[in-house]
Order: C-alpha cells, then sequence, then structure tokens
C-alpha cells in the first residue's frame, strides 16, 4: 500500500521557529543568530557589544553549547539576562530549545536578544530558530576558504563578520578570494572586518546589533 | 551529525502515516533531499537503520532521491546546474543566482505491509 505525503520534514521545526518569532514580535524583540565555527569570537564579539550597547539597548543572550556554562558565566559578568542551552553534544540549536528557553528570559526588559549558536558551519544553518536575522562569522586564522566550502551559512545570511584581522599578517589568508566566494554566494552580503584585540571594526559590529534591533530583515523559510 | 535528528523526525513521520492506516508495518520510505541541503545521504541511511530498529519501520527501505542543485542566473535566467564553489552562469558568466532546485528535504511517501502482499 503506497501512501503518497510530500511534506517538509522540517515543518515541525519550522512552524516553532514560528511561534518563537511570533511571541519575540509580540514582545517587540529582535533576535540575532549568530552561526560560526568554534573558536571564531562568537562570545568575545558579543563581549564587546554589551558595554557598547548599554544605556541604549537592552540585551538578552542565548547561549548555545554542547556542554559547560563557561560561555554564560562569561556572559553574565556583564549583567545582561543570559541562558545557558546545553545541547547534550548536540550540535545545533532547533527551535524547540529556543522556545523553552525564552520562558526562562525577562522579555518585557529585553529589547535584542543575541543567540550564540552552537558552533559549527554545517547543521546550525539547516535550523530555523525563530530568529529575525542571521550573522556569519568568519575568523582569519580558519581560511579564506570556509564561504566555498560551506555556501549554505553564506547564502542564508545578509551579514557576514571576518573577525581576528589583527592576525592577517600572521596566516595565509586571501582576503580578495573570501570576499569574492561571499559575494558570489550572496550579492547583498555585507562583510564587517573586526578585531576584538585592537578594536577595530567594533563600532561596524555594534552598528550591525544596533540595526538589528531596528529592523527586521528576511530570513529563510 | 544533525543527520539523526532530520531522520527520528522523518521516521515519525512515517509511523503517523502507518497509524492513520490501522498501523501496518512500514515497508519503504522515501525522501527527496536536495543537493544543497547540507546533509551526508550516506549519514542518513544509517542513521535510518539504527533508529528504525525495534519500531514499525524495522527493515524498511530507506529510499532517498537526490534532487540536483539548479539555479537562475539573476542577470540573463538561464537555468544552470551549479557544481563547484563559485556559481558562474555558463550563458553569461554573471555570479550567484537564485536556487530553484535543491533545497528539498521532503518525505515524499511511505509504503506499508498489507495483510494480502
Amino acid at each position: 500500500m503506497h501512501v503518497e505525503v510530500v511534506q517538509k520534514v522540517m515543518k515541525l521545526n519550522d512552524e516553532i521557529a514560528e511561534g518563537v518569532r511570533a511571541r519575540l514580535r509580540a514582545a517587540n524583540v529582535r533576535a540575532v543568530n549568530l552561526i560560526s565555527a568554534p573558536g571564531s569570537g562568537k562570545t568575545s564579539l558579543i563581549e564587546a557589544a554589551l558595554g557598547a550597547l548599554r544605556g541604549h539597548v537592552r540585551v538578552g543572550v542565548l547561549e548555545g553549547d554542547p556542554d559547560t556554562t563557561l560561555d554564560a558565566e562569561r556572559i553574565a559578568k556583564h549583567g545582561v539576562p543570559v541562558v545557558q542551552i546545553q545541547t547534550a553534544g548536540g550540535c545545533h540549536l532547533e527551535a524547540n530549545l529556543v522556545s523553552r528557553a525564552l520562558d526562562r528570559l525577562p522579555l518585557d526588559a529585553i529589547d535584542l536578544l543575541i543567540i550564540e549558536n552552537v558552533g559549527n558551519l554545517v547543521c546550525p544553518v539547516e535550523f530555523d530558530i525563530g530568529e529575525t536575522s542571521r550573522v556569519a562569522i568568519v575568523s582569519t586564522a580558519e581560511g579564506h576558504d570556509k564561504p566555498a566550502k560551506y555556501p549554505k551559512l553564506f547564502r542564508t545570511t545578509d551579514t557576514v563578520v571576518l573577525n581576528k584581522i589583527d592576525l592577517l599578517p600572521y596566516v595565509d589568508f586571501d582576503e580578495a578570494q573570501f570576499n569574492s566566494y561571499v559575494q558570489n554566494l550572496n550579492p547583498r552580503s555585507r562583510i564587517i572586518r573586526t578585531s576584538c584585540r585592537t578594536g577595530e571594526g567594533l563600532e561596524e559590529w555594534v552598528s550591525v546589533l544596533r540595526e538589528s534591533h531596528r529592523a527586521e530583515t528576511a530570513v529563510r523559510g | 551529525m544533525h543527520e539523526v535528528g532530520i531522520v527520528k523526525r522523518i521516521l515519525e513521520m512515517a509511523i503517523e502515516v502507518s497509524l492513520q492506516h490501522e498501523g501496518r508495518p512500514i515497508d519503504r520510505v522515501c525522501v527527496s533531499v536536495g543537493t544543497l541541503r547540507q546533509v551526508v545521504p550516506e549519514s542518513m541511511r544509517f542513521a535510518f537503520e539504527a533508529v528504525s530498529r525495534g519500531t514499525r519501520a524495522e527493515g524498511a527501505v530507506f529510499d532517498l532521491c537526490e534532487v540536483q542543485a539548479e539555479v537562475i542566473c539573476a542577470n540573463c535566467e538561464t537555468r544552470f546546474h551549479p557544481d563547484a564553489a563559485m556559481w558562474v552562469c555558463p550563458a553569461c558568466a554573471a555570479g550567484g543566482g537564485r536556487v530553484v532546485k535543491g533545497d528539498e528535504l521532503i518525505l515524499t511517501s511511505v509504503t506499508l505491509r498489507c495483510d494480502n502482499e
């Protein structure tokens, strides 16, 4: 007996993600989903932004990691609401994890929710978690070919942060090649060059977060 | 690694179909997976065998059909199959393009065992 189904496998996750999005919209909160490889500097970039946003934008943070609460402890020192989602070895955040974590955040006291996804350039890209916008972060030490090797992330975001640019003199990173890979995958992409050590580009990074606080940008369905 | 979670969901969906039809055992599960999806077909097949054990889908054939990526050039609207890191239109050499095929991740059909088969 053959039964035609034709149903999206991600339907359930996508429905929960829509629920998250609706809840955030009702509370007037924008959510930015940060996706990168482990060690690209996501937590440092968040920490750098928290100081600059203080007094202007009320920020909450969701930290996704397979294990430990180390990142949440780093963020908590800045005095902002933070929830650590431990995925118990899981390689990405899914909408239901984010949905449950929202229960533990004071949504009426937040304008901007920064979600640090699990460090991974593959799996997190496949799961809509109800974000308003998505940011890809690559550090120079990872190599310029990352967009070519992990194209989907760069097709589904308009903002790419190139972090650790202070290391450029020491690594074989062909920035022109990197830019051309990114532009080829998404001509609308804006690339922001940052270094948390020297502070270069951090103003622009903060302004991106402020913009995401104001305007809703399209996220892949 | 996320293949296991995705395949678990496929199994749940197939079992829902079975339950709508007197809980008949599942013989075959057909899925369409676009080549732009970052999933590994072989990992999905392996995961299906593992997660279906002890369920009404144990031993079922996991029929995975890959859908070749297809892109429309934003400049001249030529359709082409991108096969390299850089997408370049074969007609006008413009870069990039809009995806029309290759992002699929769909459960297409389930075959259930009937008593008279």
